[in-house]
């Protein structure tokens, strides 16, 4: 076991690494420049320019950015908010992106969860239809037209909840955007979870269970849910890194100061650090994600913790 | 074989459907069979003839597409105690006192009928669990027993393994373990052997002999493989298409087989010495979304007469244990003679069984 996570964990620091090196190429071929106002001349851009450095070659700055970078420094921001630094700019936002999405999590998985091992108990029942034409919906409509109509009725013609995101009152003014963001992750991990538990259901070893006479509590624990849950905890954690890293759409109709608005804004005006760093930070939590979906399906599955022992 | 025991389990005009992608299919047409105590049963047929699904139905374990339409199953749990008809019986009561308890089943396939996420001691302690009320460490005692009697090495350390640490041959040790826990008094082992190395296949089959002697089990075996049934069958029902077509002692069908299915299932075994061609009955088993004209056999049977493409032959005796549903075997009928090569095979059988038994 331990071999195998240390495995992983090289792995993961290698993918890391090359995701940046990427992401230099990429912002070289960005058009325009950080420096955009109309007042400046063009001997005033070329030493602004030089004075960030952004003049020498893209690896020698790879490299130089990797240095601060393990220092803890990842640059300032050009323009948005001249010469603060990114990490600045960024810890304010992300605790408000990362609540609002771990409990949009935390409410679809729950609410996902119970639909999908509903629907799969009634297969072929009205419980398991009306079930899965909700999550249907929920995966076809894009979250942003819950969000639109969720403020439209909730916010503006009840008035029951606030607008827009009130950093006074953050619990409040984060149900509509968690409950618009929500009905997304429900669908998917219903679906999921339906289609696997059925699958379960249906294995030999289910069956040779249940010609044992085991109880349907042990058969739901130990048989379905346990053999079943693999593929959830999967789709689980790659929709948690989605909401994580803030939805952007979402988080401009409640305008919330999270670190999608963030990101979109520093896009529109070339903010190179801003957008490395909350790109290296979109990546870093994915391949995080990874590596412990990896280590979980050690601990879950046996198979893949005794990989190659096959006797 | 003790003719004069208590029938154990007799099944009577029993009659399942399936419904898949909008149509019925009529699997199972009126099956009768008898089970005496302490005797050894053979249901044989092809894939898809319903061996599986008669089992399955008595166990009440049936999928969620299947109706049964008409029958009975009746099964006594004791010696002389009143016989239960299992179709009618409460889901819960079947599981608390048959499934497991006084009948198991072991599965074709051991690579997929152990849960791949429990160890085998936890899968054994749950189905002793399932029906006895003993602690943990009681049921853990009695696993470690079980594995040994199946034969299982350092039982103590491979309790706490998972399914995918043991070959094939060792999960189907495993399985048996798990379906003789709480004693049952009938073994249900639908093809037990199918799935395994040839060269493990007479072990497993030496270990359920072995078992059924030492625990006095009652055991119905599904199979397509005649060897099988040859090497531990008291008694044979040959199913074609949802019914018994033959039944009768083991001696009555392989010496004296009078249905032409029977003739070219006995003629299909594969014979190492003979170094002839492997004889395949011709065609393919009827698809029972429409009921057969007649005998479901007729399109594929050589010997068929003008009347078995219209009506169904009733079961004719052959003698008091032997029956067989062919109208070659009415009195109008006219004379058929069995193929010679099948008689040849035959005479050898008997031979070789002499010699054996010598």
């Amino acid at each position: 076991m331990k071999k195998y996570i240390l495995k992983k964990l090289a792995l993961s620091v290698v993918t890391l690494l090359l995701i940046i090196f990427i992401l230099f190429l990429l912002m070289e071929l960005m058009p325009g420049s950080p420096f955009n106002n109309p007042k400046l001349t063009p001997e005033q851009k070329e030493a602004l320019i030089r004075s960030y450095g952004l003049d020498k070659p893209v690896l020698q700055r790879y490299f130089l950015y990797l240095g601060n970078m393990l220092k803890g420094d990842f640059g300032i921001s050009y323009s948005l908010s001249i010469n603060t630094p990114v990490l600045t700019l960024i810890r304010s936002r992300l605790p408000v992106s990362m609540g609002i999405g771990v409990s949009a999590m935390l409410v679809g998985s729950a609410a996902g969860l119970a639909i999908g091992f509903l629907a799969a108990f009634h297969q072929g029942k009205a419980a398991d239809v009306i079930c899965m034409i909700v999550s249907v919906i929920g995966i076809s409509v894009p979250s942003y037209i819950f969000a639109i109509a969720l403020s439209y009725f909730v916010g503006f013609r009840w008035n029951w909840l606030p607008l827009l995101y009130d950093f006074r009152s953050p619990v409040i003014s984060s149900v509509m955007p968690v409950l618009s963001l929500s009905v997304m992750v429900m669908s998917v991990i219903a679906r999921f979870t339906r289609d696997e538990a059925i699958a379960v259901m249906k294995s030999d070893y289910v069956m040779f269970a249940r010609s044992q006479g085991i109880s349907n509590r042990t058969l739901l624990f130990h048989y379905v849910i346990r053999n079943s849950i693999m593929q959830v905890i999967t789709v689980m954690t790659l929709l948690l890194v989605g909401l994580l890293t803030g939805s952007l759409v979402t988080e401009q109709i409640f305008s919330i100061p999270g670190i999608g608005f963030l990101l979109s804004s520093a896009i529109t005006v070339n903010d190179y650090n801003v957008v490395i760093t909350l790109s290296f930070l979109y990546a870093a939590i994915y391949v995080v994600a990874r590596l412990f979906l990896d280590i979980l399906y050690g601990i879950i599955d046996p198979r893949v913790r005794l990989g190659g022992n096959e006797r | 074989m003790a003719d004069k025991a208590e029938i154990m389990l007799e099944i009577k005009g029993l009659d399942i459907s399936f419904r898949s992608a909008g149509e019925m299919f009529h699997s199972i047409r009126g099956v009768n069979l008898v089970l005496r105590r302490g005797e050894t049963l053979a249901i044989v047929g092809e894939s898809g003839s319903g061996k599986s699904v008669t089992m399955k139905a008595a166990m009440g374990i049936l999928p969620d597409n299947a109706r049964i339409n008409a029958g009975s199953i009746l099964y006594r749990p004791e010696p002389g105690s009143e016989p239960v008809d299992l179709l009618k019986a409460s889901p819960k009561w079947l599981r608390d006192n048959i499934r497991g308890k006084s009948i198991a089943m072991v599965f074709q396939d051991p690579m997929t009928s152990l849960n791949p996420t429990m160890t085998i001691g936890n899968q054994l302690i749950a189905a002793i669990r399932a029906h006895e009320k003993v602690s943990r460490k009681e049921a853990a005692d009695r696993a470690v027993t079980l594995l040994e009697e199946v034969g299982i090495t350092e039982p103590e350390r491979r309790m706490r393994q998972y399914p995918h640490e043991f070959s094939g041959g060792m999960r189907q040790r495993i399985v048996i373990a798990i379906a003789l826990s709480c004693n049952p008094s009938l073994l249900i082992c639908d093809e037990p052997t199918t799935a395994l190395d040839v060269t493990i296949q007479d072990r497993i089959l030496e270990l359920i002999v072995s078992l059924q002697q030492k625990r006095s089990l009652s055991v119905i075996y599904i199979t397509h493989n005649l060897g099988v049934v040859a090497r531990v069958a008291d008694y044979v029902n040959v199913m074609y298409a949802g019914k018994i077509i033959e039944t009768g002692t083991i001696f009555d069908v392989f010496y004296d087989p009078r249905h032409p299915y029977t003739w070219g299932l006995l003629s299909a075994i594969p014979d190492d010495a003979s170094g002839e061609e492997l004889y395949s009955i011709p065609g393919t088993p009827p698809v029972l979304s429409k009921e057969p004209a007649g005998d479901a056999f007729a399109p594929r049977n050589p010997y068929a007469l003008e009347i078995d493409f219209k009506e169904e032959p009733p079961m004719f005796r052959v003698s008091e244990t032997h029956y067989a549903a062919t109208w070659l075997l009415d009195e109008r009928a006219p004379k058929v003679e069995r193929p010679k090569a099948l008689n040849d095979r035959i005479e050898k059988m008997k031979k070789e069984a002499a010699e054996y038994v010598r």
